[in-house]
């Protein structure tokens, strides 16, 4: 569901699982290299969604950035 | 740092080897997209204005293998294919569960829980879901849900920055209300203040603040990206909002030395005042709480009025700013006339920016600088043109613990 998928990417926070993040919420964490990534939903460039577990089974570069 | 990547995950891109998903981390997407085009990636682009994956940095890489485990963060592009496209069986470690088509959230029965519970993190993911899936009119519900969030928890910094790019967003839409500029400011500062490592947020508000607060001029690229692309015979995706003033200015190491006087173009008060309202006046100040000692940087943004859509009139004088300052301040620099384009009748947005520096005694508590505009604006109905006058008020905060941007 879209819905689960949204709230832990809103709530968990890179490399907290769903639990740890409700329980720290303070926390801004670094993703974990050897845990799952979160999983989460946003908006493209292009007007549609894209999910991260649609991507499962393929190697994913996931690279942060910003235009400034 | 992503033409490289371009370049060297590209033939594994092509091959099927590798999906590259890039998140953008700030407040305006078609600016991404104009980079893109300029810098012609070839990658889907999420956008995350709200910070809601938590990215303190940028830009990160990060390397998840088919079972979605992380592999690597800080990969560099030369280990690439040796570190990570060619390592096997990265998935016989991870799970393989069966990964669910996505639906739309429902945003009613999503705020009717929140309503329900009144508990903020629930009322903070109603204005996520709101922002993210509720189009144009979600903006409201969305600012709303997050200053819910806020009543009830007020030391939640993710609400506060999360409402300050609601409010922003709003801001630069024709949905815009009186002080939501300002209230995205105010709101990023308090994440700031909660949370003052986190990178993406400053940066936010860096870049409507002061000069002296700046790394380097942010979106200084737009103009070059603009050149190289029509160059290359094409036209450049357009800004729905065009990087001025603050957003452009190059930064100062000092403070200038000279104080800047301007004239009082109506010093009698004798010029008829805009009372029907043909130009809209806003103003912003970054940051709104400011330690004695440093500066202040000031926006104002003419915009003719929405409905009555009138002209400004360039063949006459042109928009002049005059602002009124109290003991204990000056101007550091800034721009406090628009020059008029060329075309005789233009209705753009027009923006001035100033910055004022608190003086280093200044005693704690609420500043007031008063100030009007001047202009010439010729209304669409008639044709009629009238030089007209403005006042406004602008206001911050002098405290000594306010959060330093830098």
């Amino acid at each position: 569901m879209l819905v689960s998928m949204v709230a832990l990417a809103m709530g968990g926070g890179i490399g907290l699982t769903a639990g740890q993040a409700r329980a720290d919420e303070t926390a801004y964490s670094r993703i974990e290299v050897g845990s799952p990534h979160p999983d989460f939903v946003l908006p493209t460039l292009d007007g549609g969604y894209a999910r991260l577990s649609d991507y499962r089974g393929k190697k994913v570069l996931l690279i942060h950035f910003a235009s400034w | 740092m992503l033409p490289v990547w371009q370049k060297v995950a590209k033939p594994f891109v092509e091959a099927g080897e590798l999906v590259v998903l890039g998140v953008v981390q700030e407040q305006h997407p078609d600016r991404a997209r104009l980079y893109r085009q300029w810098r012609e990636l070839d990658w889907p682009i999420l956008v995350d204005s709200l910070n809601l994956l938590d990215v303190a940095v940028v830009p990160v890489p990060i390397a998840i293998d088919e079972a979605g485990i992380v592999r690597h963060t800080g990969l560099s592009p030369g280990m690439l294919e040796k570190a990570f496209i060619k390592q096997p069986h990265f998935h016989d470690k991870g799970t393989t569960a069966t990964v669910e088509p996505a639906v739309r959230p429902d945003l009613d029965q999503l705020r009717r829980e929140a309503k329900r519970s009144n508990r903020a993190r629930a009322w903070r993911d109603t204005g996520d879901a709101y922002f993210l899936f509720g189009g144009a009119n979600g903006i409201d519900e969305s600012a709303e849900a997050y200053r819910r969030a806020i009543q009830i928890d007020p030391k939640d910094g993710r609400a506060h920055f999360r409402l300050g790019t609601a409010l922003r967003r709003r801001s630069d839409s024709d949905r815009r209300q009186s002080g939501d500029a300002q209230g995205a400011v105010e709101h990023w500062g308090r994440a700031l203040a909660i949370q003052p490592n986190q990178y993406i947020w400053r940066r936010r508000l860096q870049q409507y603040g002061p000069r002296l607060d700046k790394p380097y001029n942010f979106y200084f690229w737009v103009e070059q990206a603009r050149e190289e692309i029509r160059r290359r015979g094409l036209n450049p995706i357009e800004l729905s909002v065009e990087p001025l003033g603050s957003e452009i200015a190059p930064p100062l190491r000092e403070t200038a030395a000279a104080d800047i006087k301007i004239p009082d173009g109506d010093p009698d008060g004798r010029i008829h005042r805009d009372e029907t309202g043909m130009v809209r006046i806003e103003t912003t100040v970054v940051p709104a709480r400011v330690q004695p000692g440093q500066p202040v940087r000031v926006r104002t943004q003419f915009r003719v009025n929405d409905d009555t859509r009138p002209f400004w009139n360039n063949e006459a004088q042109d928009l002049t700013l005059w602002v009124g300052l109290p003991d204990g301040l000056r101007l550091g620099e800034g721009q406090f006339t628009f020059a008029n384009p060329a075309e005789p009748e233009t209705q753009e947005l027009r923006v001035l920016e100033f910055e004022c520096v608190v003086s280093g005694s200044h005693a704690p508590g609420r500043v007031e600088l008063p100030g009007y505009a001047l202009y010439y604006v010729c209304a669409k109905k008639d044709g009629k043109c009238r030089f007209l006058r403005q006042d406004f008020r602008v206001s911050f905060e002098v405290d000594p613990s306010a959060p330093r941007l830098r």
